[in-house]
């Protein structure tokens, strides 16, 4: 017992660097598996504090980019809208409400923490589960698919990016309906690569990639980006092909958080086919 | 010495604020992140008590992880910064009883001597960093070569201070 006591009074240093490393380590692998722990992110509210006053001050100097984006996405909308169509059928404008159910609502945030240079990327957003956010709801832009909330706290919540090696978004080719499964590169902001069709499939360059509407995540047909190169993996009979995004990560500020009002319903029909193969 | 202590919180918070606010947020290129808050630590004089420089180091690094998304990553990096510090310290420099009380910089050190010491010291911070950032060994040289120029870049900006802040010991 005396040795052991002496032993620790030799190595104390030695021991409680051990010890602090320890805790660092599961702190890591603890964020890492569990996705609601808020323990150490910038979801909580001294970080977020902190971030968002500073996030403020540039929000204010960005101000024209931000609003020529709006002004482009406005644009856009006014172009959709029934008015600005032309009739062809009188009858085939005519919407009837009783046929369609609101599927999605949308939110606005505004960013106030971005990091695009790692490998792992997390964004940092203004509204938490007191404005209804939710973790698993999809994050979009006006151009593109932003990532998926992750943590949510009171007034902020973190959003795992598109540019991690953990995001992929199940994405359609516009001119063939081709399916695929939309993944970072991990080295380019704006580039993204599509595995896993067949090489027998014909994908033609420089067809858009939206959205497919499979997940319950994001709505259909979002514009992704464009197909820039295709080629050929001999070793797994498929083709990889790179995909050019629209969207600008390093320069995002408005996002629109997605809420899916039928999502629940979906999933709880999927749990239970997933039950009825298992057994 | 009370006023020594309020000089080195001041500074601590001023490199911290400085680290959060404006470096994070930094992109030099392709993936290089200048991680300038290791300077706290390397600047401990050889007096400092060690468990309490874990300490220090341990929830200086958890606070850096609470902004930045990255787990437990800094924390063990700047932990195990502040347990290799003493052993480099006490094989560098001059090693009479007056020199304890010196912390280190290019002043008291000598420049080359400083340099090799906060290079040694940062690379083996950022290794840890990037390393328990991407959590595996693939890609291994790519990952070593952003370690590499990351931590030149911290050690060019830690130097700037240096001579912005560290006024010459008569």
């Amino acid at each position: 017992m005396i040795n052991l006591i002496a032993i620790l009074q030799r190595f104390h240093v030695q021991l409680f660097f051990v010890v602090l490393i320890v805790v660092g380590l599961l702190i890591t692998v603890y964020q890492k598996n569990y996705q609601r722990v808020a323990l150490v992110n910038s979801a909580n509210s001294i970080s977020g504090g902190a971030i968002s006053i500073c996030s403020n001050i540039s929000y204010y100097l960005n101000l024209k980019e931000v609003n020529d984006v709006l002004a482009k996405e406005n644009a856009l909308l006014r172009s959709q809208s029934p008015n600005s169509l032309r009739k062809i059928n009188s009858d085939s404008v005519e919407i009837n409400d009783t046929l369609y159910r609101q599927k999605y609502t949308y939110k606005v945030a505004t960013i106030i923490g971005n990091t695009v240079t790692r490998r792992n990327n997390y964004i940092t957003i203004d509204i938490g589960s007191k404005d209804g956010v939710e973790p698993e709801m999809g994050v979009i832009s006006s151009t593109g698919v932003v990532g998926v909330v992750k943590t949510v706290s009171d007034n902020y919540a973190t959003v795992l990016s598109f540019l991690h090696p953990n995001s992929s978004i199940s994405c359609r080719m516009n001119s063939n309906g081709v399916l695929g499964s939309l993944q970072w590169t991990k080295d380019k902001i704006d580039e993204a690569f599509i595995k896993g069709v067949l090489v027998t499939t014909k994908v033609n360059n420089g067809d858009s990639v939206l959205t497919s509407g499979l997940s319950s995540l994001f709505p259909e047909g979002l514009h992704l980006g464009n197909i820039i190169s295709v080629q050929d993996d001999a070793e797994t009979q498929s083709q990889i092909i790179k995909v050019k995004l629209n969207i600008q990560f390093n320069s995002l500020k408005k996002v629109y958080i997605v809420n899916n009002l039928v999502k629940n319903e979906i999933v709880e029909l999927q749990n239970k086919e997933n039950k009825f193969d298992g057994e | 010495m009370e006023n020594n202590w309020l000089k080195n919180i001041v500074f601590a918070s001023l490199i911290i604020i400085f680290q959060i606010l404006v470096f994070n947020n930094i992109d030099i290129s392709a993936s290089i992140i200048p991680f300038i808050y290791p300077v706290i630590i390397i600047s401990a004089s050889r007096l400092s008590n060690r468990s309490l420089l874990l300490m220090a180091g341990f929830f200086l690094g958890l606070f850096i992880d609470m902004f930045s998304n990255t787990g437990g990553a800094h924390a063990m990096a700047t932990t195990l910064l502040s347990f290799c510090q003493p052993y480099l310290l006490s094989s560098m420099g001059p090693s009479d009883s007056n020199s304890d009380k010196i912390k280190p910089s290019i002043y008291s050190l000598g420049l080359s001597n400083y340099l090799v010491f906060s290079l040694i010291l940062l690379f083996l911070h950022h290794f840890v960093v990037f390393f328990v950032e991407i959590f595996t060994f693939s890609s291994f040289g790519l990952t070593l070569l952003r370690i590499a120029l990351s931590s030149l870049a911290s050690l060019i900006l830690i130097l700037l201070l240096q001579f912005i802040f560290v006024r010459k010991e008569k």
